[in-house]
Parts: structure tokens; C-alpha cells; sequence
């Protein structure tokens, strides 16, 4: 599920949704590579090139990450919070998808560094096309950080 | 999955509704209770007056003294019937008339200028004025003021006692008018015992003493020459010769008796015009006899017809005959130089005549000497005390008067007055041990040195009016007792607090030594001692066992018992020997009831055997009666709080549990809204991918069952919304604020008419009021409450929709009227639950949540939703939001 380069990185626990969320994304664009990480732990190991992705260390960071505010282990804020605070990914581009707007919920997110917030529609019409305009601008309007942009602070200029 | 979500949703409102409705209807109950109270203290003072009035009334319909209350407007309370005999006044002509009004009014400002003292809180006692009764007539009434006090001791009126004191008030004119009468007379008895006064001086005197004794304008003393009355003296009063044969003193030396005329001018016995000339109208003569002659006349006049009473009349033949005597003395003195014997025989007989006179008096008369020992008593006076006539000469006067009225009798016996008006109430002992009560007045006995020689004491028996004076005391007695009764019920004293009150009184009203107040508990077969005193010591004890007291059918039968002699009784219950071994003799008991039940008694018990007689026992009886209904009143309301306390710990109880089953529901709508989302989509989502991805080949039942699941998920993904919504309406915080309600309603129809441009509907907005609510809220209701309006009247050719203010217990709102289907009434209660809808879908489109959300906003702001309509005629909906228009609320 996880390629060594994504394009999105999607992070998801419940297949179902994994599988609903995949299918707009591409039928967008079928070439595009999508990871879907299981929880959050998985994310930041990904994403942050440690524990069983250590080999990962340095790769491109994906152009979006979709990552779901409720998720065991670690949740959606607390993984956007790791990430923010390290020194190798802090640019990642990240959406929160979030189940309803809960106003105290969208602060945090945002407090955090969320770079947007979207909620999941119940109804899947109205979801499948809330997620292709995300992928959509995300992955076409949107201008990535370069590279070498979320390496900040000594330890990127030491690599 | 549609099952389990409806299931829990439809769970959710019955149950909540259920624990509402329990917890309303005990709130209900205490908020009766609490409202009382808050009643209570928000309109104490006219309650208190009413309590005041209707206690008063009841207390004082029976009492023999005038009642009067007045508030502190002046304005009449109450009178009670005694008050209407007295003045003749009822009370609804007591209300038209002005304050006091029935008082005379020049006794009036005398009681008005010490009215002060009454608004000050002090009372006025001994008040004497004349009462002018409806009839005109004068009558005399001695009154009490005292302020009137509601059960905390504020003062709310005035209250007056009348007691009527004409009879003692025309007693004592009597009184005075002989004691006037007997002066004269002892005067004309100096006079003639003195001999040194000519028949003029002493006619002078006479003529004097008859023109004040009689209030007359004038008097005359005439004598006979020939057949004409001749002046020797006249006083205030011009005194013309009359002839013997026309005039009414000649018709007094004719027949030798006393005439009198009440108008001269129209009376035919009259034969001159002499009085007329002289402007006199009334006239009364008597003739002046000595053993044999007719001498002359005494006569005096008035210038008003009527001027003389029988009274006058009495004391003008007294005198008449006195001075008669005394001239014929006097004449023969001056005439023929009586020798010392027929002086001394003369005087004798002038002396005899004088006792006489005073023997067959109304009053009791003695003469006493310098040194108090009489000397003379009169037939009445024996008889008064109860003595032989001549038992009691030789001793002093004081030896027959009271130890306690000694000393003022002492002052009014040795400074007698000149004036001899004044008189006092002494209490003199009879010879058989009772008691007489005499209003005394005494005069001085002057020698001729001009020296006191003694006193002559006059009395008159006022037992009777002064037993009438104590029995007055008495009830005043009574009604202060009422009166405690009433305020220790009002006051809402406790059983202990009014059973000492009433046992202080009954201690000052009957001669005991021990008393006390037990209620009985007959199923514990217990006697409780709820106030007592030994000697004047509180004493308490643990309930005792009825059977201590009496066997428990009598104590039950609620009879009065006395035993006047414990001593005597052969087998005593076990109370009565511990009394005997304290020392106690005599024990009456008096039953407290209530309706007509035996709840206690007061037990009075006193060192001497036959210690009380019948009046004790009305008085024990007469405190008994409002005691018992002031204890059972104190218990009612014990039991009243212990009740209702009981009902706030239930309802306490019943709010925490509701409490908590209200968080828990909050818990589920909230997860039920949120964790069901994924699940519902999913379901959706795939059976939407089967639609797509299975293409044309797909099997058409398939595909029909696919799109079946999907518009199933859309649908409940609309539900979903909703509660989310309807959870986030009951969490989210209240910002009130005034909001005017026009500018917001006004906001939400333009918004409304734009998505409407294409239907013809007639808006009617009208003056809203300004309240204090959540403004996002308050839209969100009057959104729902227009929308539905507008989506309800879809039908009709021209829409009609109506907002005005509404008002409803003390609570503003609006109402949101149209002319749309209506609903059937008998669902109005279905309305307001989430998802319930009352027309098919595809009539009107909704999943029924929109008047759920009205009604979660109205309770959030303590105000409430309702709605009226019919079948076709459309319908109103009402919200309030839990206050009036602040404009209006300052």
C-alpha cells in the first residue's frame, strides 16, 4: 500500500473508506500514486523516513496528505503536530478531513497547521465530488514546496 | 441498519418525555408550595390586612365592646356588630363616612391630636368621648387605641375598643347633682344652725344654690302679701309682682305643690304676659312650707323651653323643703326672740327634718368628725355595709374600707374639695365579709370658726357597674388572647412557642400553681407536655403514658374534669398522687379540640381544695379553643413541611436522574450523529460503485436493488445532518442579547422572498417586540417557522403568511400564521418530535426536523413552541423565547 514515492499519501484506518476515498482520486487521474497509511504512527514512520521506513529517509514528500481526523493510536492532530515540529517534513502540504465541523475541532486543526480543512459528506455523491476537488487542486493548481523546502533549520543544511 | 438508528431515535423522545413529564408534574407540586411562600412575601401586606380582617372578624363578632379597625390609609377595615349597636352604624355606612366621623365632634381633636402616639406605635388608653349614634343620640364611650400588627410585627392599622359608659357617665352626673343637692343642704342646715344669718342672706343663698343645681338663667324667691307674690330675691333673672290668681307660683302656694311649665308662652295656666316680656320659657316653682304655712315660692326660670328634668325638679323640692323650715325658723327668730329651749327645739326639729330628708335617700350618707369617727349614718349607708344602724357609729370611717383603698380614701376625706365635685371609687368591706364598691364624694363640715369640724361622706353603690367594669376587663382579657392565637397562628409559631404564651395568660387570668399543655398520641397511648410551669418555673418532662393521666376513653371523650379535692378520691390515676405529694388539692382540666377531636388538654392544678370555680373554667375553656386550633394548625404545617421537603429531596432525586439520562442522550445523539456517518456513506458509496462500474450488463434487478440501498443512504445521510445539527443546537453556547425581532424577521423574509420571486404571496409583518435571545438561534427557529409557512401554502392560488407577536404567560414571542393545509389537531402532538412528519413525501419534501430544531431552541431559552390549525384552514405557530419585551420590562 505504500510505494516508495507517492504522489498523496492518504492516511485511513477503515478500508471501506480507504476504498471510497481511493475511487474519486482515480478516477481523476489513474496515473497518480496514492499511499494509504493505516494509523498515525504509520504516517509520521512514512513520512518522517524512521522505524520501518528508514530507508525512505530523504525522499520527496508526498504533494498532498489526506489525513483523517479521528485514526487509532495517534489521531489526525497529534500526527499533524509531529509533523509540524519536524525538521525534515514540516512543508507537507496536509488536508484534515474532518466528519463534521465542529468549531473547537477546525481551531485545533488549524492551530496545529492543518493547510486546509474539509468535511466528508455522508452522502457519497456529494463526498466523491468533495475529494476530486481537493485532488484536483491539490494535485494541479497547487505549487508543491520544492524539494529541499521542508528541510528547515541546521539539520537539513547538515544533510 | 435503518431499523437499529430508527429505533434508537424513535427510543429516544418517549423515554425523555417520560422523565420530563414525572419530574414536571412533582416540580408542580413544590412550586405550589414555593409559590405560596413567594406569594406570600410579595404580597404580605395585603395579605396580612386580610388575614388581619378575617381573623378580627371572626374573634370579635361575639365580644359585647365596639370593635373598630382602620388602616394605615384611614380607611375603615372592619367594625364589628357590637360597634353597630353602640353607634348605630353598620358597617358599610362606617366605609362612606370619614375617619372617626362617628365621634362627636368637638370630643373629636382630642383624640386626633394625640393620634401620633398610635402612628408612632404607642397605644391611647381610658379615651372618654361622646359617641354620636346614627339616631342623633349622644352616648359616652371609654376607648382603647392600640396599633393593629400582621404576624411579624408590623404595624398594619389602628385598632379601637369601645365600651359603652353612657349609664355610669349619667351616674355620675346623678352623683354629682346630689352630692351639689346634699352640700346645699348642709349649707341650709349651717345656716340655720348658725341663726346668726338673716332670712335674706340665707335666702340668697338658697336662690344660689337653686340656680346652679338646676342650671337655670335665673331664680326668685317670692312671698305672699296678700293676693300677690312679692320678689325678697332674685338672681339672673328680672322678677316682676304676679298676682296670686293667674300665675303658676300662685298656683304653687294654692295647691302646695311643685309646678312646672316646659313652654310659658303656650302654657294656660298662665295668665300674664310677665315672662314673656322678660324672654323666659321654662319655669319651675316650688312652694316654701314650714309645719303649717305656706311662706312663699321658690322658683327657677330658663330662657329655653324644656330646660328643666325631673331631676332638677327633685332637687328643687329638697331645697324647697329645707329652706321652707329654715325661713319659718328664721322668721320666728327675728320675730319673737325665741328663747334658748325653743331655739334648741326648733333647731332639733329642723335636724330631725334634715335626717329625715337624708334617710330616705338613694345614697349612703354619714357624717364623721374632725378625727374620722362618725358620728351619723344614714338608714342606706347601714344597709349598704350590712350593719345595724347604730353598730356603726363610734368608729372611724376607714375601719369599713378596703386596705388597698385606704390611702386615696384618706386623701379624699381629709382634703375634701370645696367644691365637693370630686369623687372617687373606694372599696368598702360589708359585714358579712363581701365587698362594696362606692363612688365616694365627701363635703367639709365648717364650723363657725370657719375650722373643719368634720365631713360629711356621701356614697353610692356602683358594685354592679364596677363587676360590669371587670367582666369589660375580662373580655378585653379574652380578646387579647384571641388575638395572641391568631398571631402565633399567622406567625406560624411552634406548638411549645404557643403553648407558653397561652399558659401565661391563663396564669394572669386564673389563681394557680401549676398548669400545663399535653397532646395526646393515642396510638403511642402517650401524653406529650408541650408548655408547663410549676410555681413560676418552666417544667419539662419525657411523654408520659396516657394512662398516667386518666383512662384513655376519657381523655378521647374530650370532657372537662375537675377534682376539687384530690384528696378525697378513692382510687386517684397516678398523676393526681404525684400531685398530692407536691401539695396540690384542687386539679381542673379542660380539653383541647379540634374538629370536634380530643388532641390534648391543659391541666391546671392549684394548693388549695375547690380552688376554681366556673368562670376559671370558662376561661380555660376559652383559651383552649383557639390554643387547639393554634397547635393543630402549627402540626398541619409541620406536616406541610416535612411533605414538602420530602417532595424536593424526590424531586432532587428525579432532577439528577434526569440529569444524567439527559447527558447520556446528549452522548448518543452526538455519537450516533457522528460514528453512523462512514458507516452510511459506505453504504451508498458501494452501492453507488455497483452502478457505475457494473455498466450496461448489469443485471436490471441489481440495479434496482443498488439504487434502492443508494437513495436509502442518501436519505439517512440527511438524518445524520440533522442530528448533528439538533445535537449542536442543545451543546452550543447561548449569547442572549436584546434583539429586535423586526430587523431579524424582516432579514429573514427578504432572504426567503428571494428564493419564492416566482409565487404570489401577501406578507403581513407586524410590530414585533425586542427580546432577549440568541440571535443565531432565534433565526434558525424563525427560518424554520417561515419556511414551513411558505413550503405549506404551495398549494394555494395566493399564499398568505402572517407575523405578529404573541403573548403568553408573561412570556413574549411571535406567531408565524398562514392559510396553508393545515394539520389535524389531534397530531399536534406528534409535531415538534425529530422525524415525524405529518404529509407523504412527495406532498411536501422534509425528513421532519425542522419544528424539532424550533422546539430545541425555544427550550434552550426557556421559552416554548405551540401551534393551532385545521384541516385546510391553515395554521399558526407560536414560539417565546422565556422573557417579556425588554422595552416593556424596565
Amino acid at each position: 500500500m505504500l510505494p516508495d514515492e507517492a504522489d498523496v499519501l492518504l492516511v485511513q484506518d477503515n478500508p471501506l473508506e480507504v476504498e471510497l476515498t481511493l475511487r474519486p482520486l482515480r478516477d481523476l487521474d489513474p496515473a497518480c500514486r496514492i499511499g494509504v497509511a493505516r494509523d498515525g504512527e504509520e504516517a509520521l514512520d512514512y513520512l518522517l523516513g524512521r522505524g520501518a521506513f528508514r530507508h525512505r529517509l530523504g525522499a520527496p514528500l508526498p504533494r498532498l496528505v489526506l489525513l483523517d481526523l479521528k485514526l487509532p493510536r495517534v489521531d489526525g492532530v497529534e500526527v499533524l503536530r509531529a509533523l509540524r515540529a519536524s525538521p525534515r517534513a514540516s512543508a507537507a502540504p496536509v488536508v484534515m478531513l474532518v466528519p463534521v465541523s465542529e468549531p473547537r475541532e477546525l481551531a485545533q486543526c488549524y492551530q496545529v497547521g492543518a493547510n486546509s480543512c474539509v468535511q466528508k459528506p455522508v452522502d457519497f455523491d456529494a463526498f466523491y465530488e468533495t475529494i476530486q476537488t481537493v485532488g484536483r487542486y491539490w494535485l494541479g493548481q497547487n505549487l508543491a514546496p520544492p524539494a529541499a523546502a521542508g528541510q528547515r533549520g541546521s539539520g537539513a543544511v547538515g544533510r | 441498519m435503518d431499523a437499529t438508528l430508527a429505533g434508537l431515535i424513535d427510543g429516544i423522545p418517549p423515554e425523555q418525555l417520560a422523565i420530563a413529564a414525572a419530574a414536571a408534574a412533582l416540580l408542580a407540586l413544590v412550586l405550589l408550595v414555593a409559590l405560596g411562600r413567594q406569594v406570600g412575601r410579595t404580597r404580605r401586606a395585603q395579605r396580612a390586612e386580610a388575614a388581619a380582617r378575617g381573623h378580627l372578624r371572626t374573634v370579635t363578632a361575639t365580644m359585647r365592646e365596639g370593635i373598630i379597625a382602620y388602616d394605615m390609609k384611614l380607611e375603615l377595615i372592619f367594625a364589628n356588630p357590637a360597634f353597630e349597636q353602640l353607634t348605630g352604624y353598620p358597617e358599610e355606612d362606617l366605609r362612606d363616612q370619614e375617619f372617626l366621623q362617628y365621634i362627636h365632634p368637638d370630643d373629636r381633636p382630642a383624640l386626633t391630636a394625640e393620634w401620633e402616639r398610635l402612628e408612632r406605635g404607642g397605644s391611647l388608653r381610658d379615651q372618654e368621648y361622646r359617641v354620636v349614634t346614627r339616631g342623633g343620640q349622644e352616648r359616652w364611650s371609654s376607648s382603647s387605641w392600640e396599633p393593629l400588627r400582621d404576624e411579624v410585627g408590623r404595624q398594619i392599622g389602628y385598632l379601637g375598643t369601645e365600651f359603652d359608659i353612657t349609664e355610669r357617665k349619667l351616674a355620675e352626673e346623678a352623683m354629682r347633682l346630689d352630692t351639689e343637692l346634699f352640700q346645699a343642704m348642709i349649707e341650709v342646715q349651717q345656716s340655720v344652725a348658725a341663726a346668726g344669718l338673716d332670712s335674706r342672706t340665707m335666702m340668697r343663698v338658697i336662690a344660689d344654690r337653686g340656680l346652679r343645681l338646676t342650671g337655670a338663667s335665673g331664680s326668685v324667691i317670692e312671698s305672699i302679701e296678700g293676693d300677690e307674690l312679692v320678689p325678697q330675691v332674685h338672681i339672673g333673672a328680672s322678677a316682676p309682682r304676679l298676682r296670686l290668681a293667674d300665675s303658676l307660683s300662685g298656683l304653687c302656694v294654692r295647691t302646695g305643690e311643685l309646678q312646672r311649665s316646659d313652654d310659658v308662652l303656650s302654657d294656660p295656666r298662665i295668665g300674664h304676659d310677665a315672662y314673656r316680656e322678660a324672654g323666659i320659657r321654662s319655669l319651675l316653682a316650688v312652694p316654701l312650707k314650714d309645719e303649717q304655712r305656706i311662706l312663699g315660692v321658690l322658683k327657677v326660670v330658663s330662657s329655653r323651653p324644656k330646660a328643666f328634668t325631673d331631676r332638677d325638679a327633685k332637687a328643687l323640692r329638697l331645697l324647697g323643703g329645707l329652706m321652707g323650715a329654715a325661713l319659718g325658723h328664721a322668721a320666728a327668730y327675728e320675730g319673737r326672740q325665741l328663747r334658748l329651749e325653743e331655739r334648741t327645739r326648733s333647731l332639733q326639729e329642723s335636724e330631725q327634718r334634715f335626717k329625715q330628708l337624708v334617710d330616705v335617700a338613694q345614697e349612703g350618707i354619714w357624717v364623721a368628725d374632725d378625727r374620722g369617727v362618725i358620728t351619723y349614718v344614714n338608714q342606706r349607708m347601714a344597709e349598704l355595709l350590712g350593719y345595724q344602724n347604730g353598730a356603726m357609729l363610734g368608729r372611724r370611717v376607714y375601719d369599713f374600707i378596703d386596705a388597698a383603698s385606704r390611702a386615696g380614701a384618706q386623701r379624699t376625706l381629709t382634703r375634701p374639695s370645696a367644691s365637693g365635685g370630686e369623687s372617687r371609687d373606694l372599696r368598702f368591706l360589708r359585714h358579712d365579709g363581701g365587698e362594696l364598691w362606692g363612688l365616694v364624694s365627701a363635703s367639709p363640715i365648717v364650723s363657725r370658726e370657719g375650722g373643719l369640724a368634720g365631713t360629711v361622706g356621701m356614697v353610692t353603690d356602683i358594685t354592679e357597674r364596677k363587676r360590669a367594669e371587670e367582666r369589660l376587663r375580662r373580655s378585653a382579657e379574652r380578646l387579647a388572647i384571641l388575638h395572641d392565637m391568631g398571631q402565633a397562628i399567622l406567625a406560624a409559631r411552634s406548638p411549645a412557642e404557643i403553648g407558653r404564651a397561652a399558659l401565661g395568660r391563663i396564669r394572669r387570668m386564673v389563681p394557680c400553681q401549676r398548669c400545663s399543655i399535653v397532646l395526646f398520641d393515642f396510638p403511642k397511648r402517650q401524653a406529650l407536655l408541650v408548655a408547663g410551669y410549676a410555681g413560676g418555673n418552666p417544667i419539662s418532662t419525657t411523654p408520659i403514658p396516657l394512662d398516667t393521666l386518666s383512662p384513655g376513653d376519657v381523655l378521647r371523650r374530650g370532657t372537662v374534669r375537675y377534682v376539687e379535692d384530690i384528696a378525697t378520691l378513692e382510687s386517684p390515676p397516678p398523676i393526681f398522687r404525684q400531685l398530692m405529694e407536691d401539695g396540690l388539692r384542687s386539679a381542673l382540666s379542660v380539653p383541647l379540640l379540634a374538629d370536634g377531636e380530643a388532641i390534648g388538654e391543659v391541666n391546671l392544678a392549684a394548693t388549695a381544695a375547690s380552688a376554681f370555680d366556673s368562670e376559671h373554667r370558662d376561661i380555660a375553656l376559652e383559651v383552649a379553643a383557639p390554643l387547639a386550633i393554634a397547635i393543630q394548625h402549627a402540626r398541619l404545617r409541620d406536616d406541610l413541611a416535612q411533605k414538602s421537603s420530602e417532595l424536593e429531596r424526590r424531586v432532587a432525586e428525579r432532577g439528577a436522574a434526569l440529569r444524567s439520562a439527559t447527558a447520556e442522550l446528549e452522548t448518543l445523539l452526538y455519537s450516533v450523529s457522528h460514528d453512523l456517518r462512514a458507516p452510511v456513506r459506505h453504504i451508498g458509496g458501494f452501492a453507488e460503485l455497483l452502478l457505475r462500474d457494473g455498466g450496461p450488463g448489469l443485471d436490471p434487478a441489481v440495479r434496482h436493488y443498488a439504487s434502492r440501498i443508494r437513495e436509502g443512504a442518501s436519505r439517512m445521510a440527511g438524518m445524520l445532518d440533522d442530528l448533528v445539527q439538533l445535537s449542536r443546537l442543545g451543546r452550543q453556547d447561548m449569547l442572549r442579547r436584546p434583539v429586535d425581532l423586526n430587523t431579524l424577521v424582516e432579514d429573514v423574509v427578504s432572504l426567503l422572498q428571494s428564493e419564492t420571486a416566482e409565487r404570489l404571496i401577501d406578507w403581513v409583518v407586524e410590530p414585533l417586540p425586542t427580546l432577549e435571545c440568541d440571535p443565531a438561534l432565534a433565526k434558525i427557529a424563525i427560518v424554520n417557522l417561515v419556511s414551513n409557512a411558505i413550503k405549506f401554502t404551495r398549494t394555494r392560488a395566493r399564499a398568505s403568511i402572517r407575523i405578529k407577536p404573541v403573548r403568553a404567560e408573561d412570556q413574549d414571542g411571535i406567531a408565524v400564521q398562514d392559510n396553508g393545509v393545515g394539520f389535524k389537531m389531534a397530531h399536534v402532538g406528534k409535531l415538534f418530535a425529530l422525524f415525524q412528519r405529518l404529509h407523504r413525501p412527495d406532498e411536501f419534501e422534509g425528513d421532519g426536523a425542522g419544528l424539532a430544531f424550533v422546539q430545541r431552541i425555544a427550550q434552550r431559552h426557556g421559552g416554548r413552541v405551540w401551534a393551532e390549525s385545521e384541516v385546510d384552514g391553515g395554521s399558526t405557530f407560536y414560539i417565546t423565547f422565556g422573557g417579556p419585551d425588554v422595552r416593556h420590562a424596565s
